[in-house]
């Protein structure tokens, strides 16, 4: 095998163990620290509990994540995609088409992914569903839906690529754009920005989610695909203009 | 001492690891695996964090921290991985020494 | 806490130390990213432990199969001779 990507690190001895001293210095700091820190400590337990009968979801993670806290996890949902239009930038192309394509399956391979597929797609429904009362919701179910996606594009499969430009784009952003829809009509109302009515909350909060899921599957999915080289030249668009 | 603590000082100890990693190494994808391992360490930290409060439910704010952490932490790797690549088809370079240092 | 709880726990953190290092100072690039996907398992296996198996799920997905298939194709692309630059860039 070639040897660029074996380890040419060959730092002089003092500085390398200056740094190893420096890094076991910090280390021990930090767990000073931690010692000094209560070993029981409620942390925000009991205040979260208190308000779960306005959070409209059974759960007290997925009543952080999308009620307590939502404007978080808004902007982490922003941050996926910048980094997926980071991604698509230098790869400079817009969209998923003319990718280039893993080899085609062996029956057996493609018969386990048509038997896997499905079971992804279902799991993360369930997921999704699941969040509103125990552990699950928007991240596990994307996640396990985008490496659906991952396993289809390895496997040769041509759907991955077949997306639209306009479809694809319409998928990456309706995660961020239906907390920005609330947000909106929350103005609007001149309420407080991400404030659901305690009546309707469980139902916004599952279609956000249902929302956010699609974006964050597509997102990894995109992200991973996305770095692969175009067949074709002719969707290289030039960065300067013409 | 507990198991919590105990969770909370290896977290510390793969942080610092990772971390003497990232100063040393020098190929851009090894520092990339750093940096995870950096936050697999911060990761640990705060869900022992969360499972201090010895209730039947652990503290769920640390843990919706976590939730979205970990996939953000996955496309910001794949954002360095795109710019990683771009370095090495631009430079031809997968080493990140500095210029005028004689290596 | 019981012994053989604690015995399970030491033998998680071991592990998961030990191979931080090997992760990071493994000379062979592909053995390093497989010993991550190995240090992503073993990180959610941690997890679970500390009353968070919905989280330890993402996590085995993400770090394991996710964050896997990102590092073992860079790796790829790395451990091969450099691609001719394109002539707009």
């Amino acid at each position: 095998m070639p040897s660029p990507q074996k380890v040419t690190d060959q730092l002089k001895a003092p500085s390398s163990l200056l740094l190893g001293l420096a890094c076991a210095g910090i280390a021990l700091f930090l767990i000073a620290a931690l010692i000094e820190l209560p070993d029981e400590a409620l942390g925000l337990t009991e205040l979260s509990k208190q308000h779960m009968d306005e959070s409209g979801v059974e759960h007290p993670v997925t009543a952080v994540l999308l009620n307590f806290r939502a404007y978080d996890t808004w902007l982490e949902v922003g941050v996926l995609l910048m980094a997926v239009m980071g991604m698509l930038l230098f790869q400079r192309r817009s969209d998923l088409r003319d990718i280039e394509r893993m080899p085609a399956p062996d029956p057996v391979l493609n018969w386990l992914i048509q038997l896997l597929f499905p079971m992804m797609v279902l799991v993360s429904g369930y997921l999704l569903w699941m969040g509103k009362f125990s552990s699950g919701g928007a991240f596990q179910a994307g996640v396990v839906l985008g490496a659906g996606g991952v396993l289809l594009w390895l496997a040769g499969h041509p759907s991955v690529s077949g997306f639209s430009g306009r479809l694809f784009r319409f998928l990456l952003t309706v995660g961020f754009g239906s907390f920005l829809l609330v947000a909106f009509y929350n103005v609007l109302l001149s309420q407080a920005i991400l404030d659901y009515p305690v009546a309707y909350a469980g139902t916004i909060i599952l279609i956000i989610e249902a929302a956010a899921t699609i974006s964050i599957a597509v997102t990894v999915a995109a992200l991973i695909i996305g770095l692969q080289p175009v067949i074709r030249d002719r969707d290289r668009t030039p960065l300067e203009p013409h | 001492m507990s198991q919590y603590l105990a969770y909370s000082i290896t977290g510390m100890i793969i942080f610092a690891l990772g971390l003497h990693g990232l100063v040393v190494l020098s190929h851009i994808l090894r520092k990339i695996i750093c940096i995870n391992v950096m936050a697999g360490g911060v990761f640990l930290f705060l869900i022992s964090v969360a499972a201090r409060n010895f209730d039947e439910f652990p503290d769920p704010v640390p843990q919706a921290m976590l939730l979205t952490g970990v996939v953000v932490a996955l496309s910001a790797t794949a954002f360095a991985v795109a710019l990683a690549r771009r370095i090495y088809t631009v430079t031809g370079q997968a080493e990140l020494i500095e210029e005028d240092e004689p290596s | 806490m019981s012994l053989n709880e604690w015995v399970l726990d030491g033998l998680i953190m071991f592990t998961l130390v030990v191979l931080a290092v090997r992760v990071l100072y493994t000379r062979d690039l592909f053995k390093s990213v497989f010993l991550f996907i190995v240090f992503g398992l073993i990180m959610a296996l941690a997890w679970v432990r500390l009353k968070a198996p919905d989280i330890a799920l993402a996590e085995a997905a993400i770090g394991a199969g996710l964050t896997g298939v990102l590092l073992l194709d860079a790796a790829r692309h790395f451990n091969r001779p450099r691609p001719v630059p394109h002539p707009k860039d």
